[in-house]
């Protein structure tokens, strides 16, 4: 029955870094680059809500309606700005990729001179140790369900903004053939910086529920980083659903590890990566053949 | 006709250079000798990575783990096996290359993108193998007695020495790499996977002798890092801040270049030494100037300081003798290129 329970709570966790990797997983579907900044953008996020909450009282939930549509204008501004250029000029993903790993070092450093190397968190009040019993072993917390529930909500977002609006057409359009949208009068540059704002607003909305569930420091980025990766990589790519699975999963061996010995969480979920990159390098879910 | 000569002032310069290095701690206090030993630690490390971003297309961020593996190989060797420093130094490379095999052919698996955060998380998975490790000192960490045997001041001669002679040899060796039939091997690779494996280049062999070289020097260097800490714990022996940093010292001095690193390590030293000495404005400093130049020159400061590649203190390209230069391209991206680039005949 404990075991029950570990993989109950893991796939409540899940959620979280499913969704953390669903921003990641829209810019590399789109744009055939990975934001190595992705973490770091998710602690700004939960920063923004830390500062919102001292200055002036503010709640996360509240800060979560800020902090998204400012990641978003960031992403869109970082893309238009900056890595449009670079992308243009360069013959391959390695100008974008080391700009996007400059920028998490920059993050990690500027957000250690704002905040100092303190470990944070936010509060949510009583909801977050509110739970209910579904049997005498397992309980679920109100909180958990709420943001898998609100994971849930962001992937079915997703996926009606890419199948059913005119600007996930012309996304699947500029990722299916650049150069062809552009003859149809697609504006690329706004399509690359659009995906970019909607990646990053995905990693702020993530990065203020994990800042809730788990502590968090300017030097956390990375470890996020590496969950919404493995939620990528373990799910496939391309396959925007396939990462909310991959994020299940690796929920679900961090919360199996962390029951065998509480030091092995995090180590489980990278074993449970490794082993799907040496037995299946395209992912468990995904159609494509290599990646 | 290609020039295959090593160009007479490339020897005389580097035999010069690494004479005066060698000689160095006679002259030098203290303080002095302990920057120098660490900016050959820097420059090695940024080195190695620039074989492996700049030469042979592995766009690995998770280098750090074979600075933790040298380091700990390195305590473990002096304390536990009571061996020799300087033989311990040495070995922790071939530790290093050792591990270089199995997270290879895991790396290796994945490409691009995938390949940078991929060996990101292996090096991870490394740091979090050791955290749990009773017989490594787990999260605290163990010191490392067996420097001890020496007086600070020889201590710091001996490191020094280590950390020149893997500078120079690391520099070495990479050179004679790029101007073999392995180097030409890497840059068709880097350049066109599919295309070099047509030619018959095995693309497999060629990484994995890349990957070994880099992970050997790299071994060593955080050998010498640690050993001069008397210390190694795992958060700072697996840290992100050595992909950083090796990143940012290629990156600024030029990527795919073996002078890159040689600039990029005055600007580290700049920006270390002469304008602030807190780590993490460091390393903001270091990821500005990387970022800028990516995106305004993405061939790095000694492209221009090198007249758009006609000097060269270490020739590494193939060009026809007579003087008509074939490859004049920006290094830092690579081109496709012509034919003739490639050829090489005698």
């Amino acid at each position: 029955m404990d075991w029950v329970n570990a993989a109950v709570q893991g796939i409540l966790a899940g959620g979280l870094f499913a969704l953390l990797g669903a921003g990641l997983s829209v810019v590399f579907g789109v744009m055939r680059v990975a934001n190595l900044a992705h973490g770091d953008f998710s602690i700004v996020a939960a920063f923004i809500a830390v500062s919102a909450a001292d200055g002036f009282g503010l709640s996360p939930a509240v800060s979560l309606l800020i902090a998204a549509p400012a990641l978003f204008a960031v992403g869109y501004g970082l893309q238009l700005g900056l890595l449009n250029g670079v992308m243009e000029r360069a013959r391959d993903a390695v100008p974008v990729i080391l700009i996007t790993f400059g920028l998490s070092i920059i993050l990690q450093n500027g957000l250690l001179g704002l905040y100092t190397a303190d470990v944070r968190g936010l509060e949510l009040g009583a909801f977050e140790t509110q739970s209910f019993a579904v049997s005498d072993q397992i309980s679920i917390g109100w909180f958990p369900l709420t943001t898998l529930a609100a994971s849930v909500a962001v992937f079915a977002g997703l996926g009606l903004l890419f199948d059913r609006t005119g600007f996930g057409r012309a996304l699947r359009a500029t990722t299916d053939d650049a150069v062809a949208a552009q003859y149809a009068g697609v504006n690329t540059r706004r399509v690359y910086a659009a995906a970019f704002g909607v990646g990053l607003a995905v990693a702020g909305i993530a990065g203020i529920f994990l800042g809730i569930r788990t502590s968090f420091s300017p030097f956390t980025g990375p470890v996020r980083l590496t969950f919404a990766f493995e939620a990528v990589a373990i799910g496939g790519l391309g396959s925007l659903w396939g990462t909310f699975w991959g994020g299940i999963l690796l929920g679900t061996a961090q919360a199996a590890g962390a029951k065998l010995d509480p030091g092995w969480g995090v180590l489980a979920g990278h074993l449970l990566f490794l082993a799907v990159i040496a037995v299946r390098p395209q992912g468990l879910f995904s159609r494509a053949a290599g990646s | 006709m290609i020039e295959r000569r090593v160009p007479a002032a490339t020897v005389v310069g580097a035999a010069a250079t690494t004479a005066a290095a060698a000689l160095a701690p006679i002259g030098l206090d203290a303080h002095l000798q302990s920057i120098l030993t660490d900016l050959f630690v820097v420059y090695t490390l940024a080195q190695c990575w620039n074989l492996l971003a700049g030469f042979a297309g592995i766009l690995s961020v998770g280098q750090q783990a074979f600075v933790g593996i040298g380091a700990y190989t390195v305590a473990v060797l002096v304390d536990d096996a009571s061996m020799n420093p300087l033989a311990s130094i040495a070995l922790a490379g071939a530790v290093a290359l050792g591990f270089a095999l199995p997270l290879g052919w895991l790396m290796f698996r994945l490409r691009g993108v995938y390949l940078a955060v991929g060996s990101w998380v292996i090096a991870e998975a490394l740091r979090l193998v050791v955290v749990n490790s009773d017989w490594l000192g787990g999260g605290a960490g163990r010191s490392i007695r067996g420097f001890n045997v020496y007086s600070p001041g020889s201590r710091l001669d001996l490191l020094y020495w280590a950390a020149a002679a893997a500078a120079a040899a690391s520099t070495l060796t990479i050179y004679l790499i790029l101007r073999s039939r392995l180097g030409l091997a890497l840059q068709a690779i880097r350049d066109d996977e599919t295309a070099a494996r047509s030619l018959g280049v095995s693309a497999r062999r060629t990484k994995f002798a890349a990957f070994g070289v880099a992970a050997f020097f790299t071994g060593i260097a955080g050998a010498v890092l640690f050993a001069a800490d008397l210390r190694v714990q795992p958060e700072s022996a697996f840290s992100l801040q050595w992909a950083a940093v090796m990143v940012f010292v290629a990156v600024i001095g030029g990527l795919g270049q073996l002078e890159g690193p040689m600039v990029g390590i005055v600007v580290y030293y700049l920006i270390t030494e002469l304008i602030t000495d807190q780590a993490g404005a460091q390393l903001l400093l270091l990821g500005v100037a990387a970022v800028v130049l990516m995106a305004v020159m993405p061939s790095g400061l000694w492209h221009p300081l090198s007249r758009r590649g006609r000097v060269a203190l270490f020739p590494v390209h193939n060009r026809l003798a007579d003087g008509c230069e074939t490859h004049r391209r920006s290094p830092g991206i690579p081109q496709p290129r012509t034919g003739l680039d490639q050829r090489r005949e005698g």
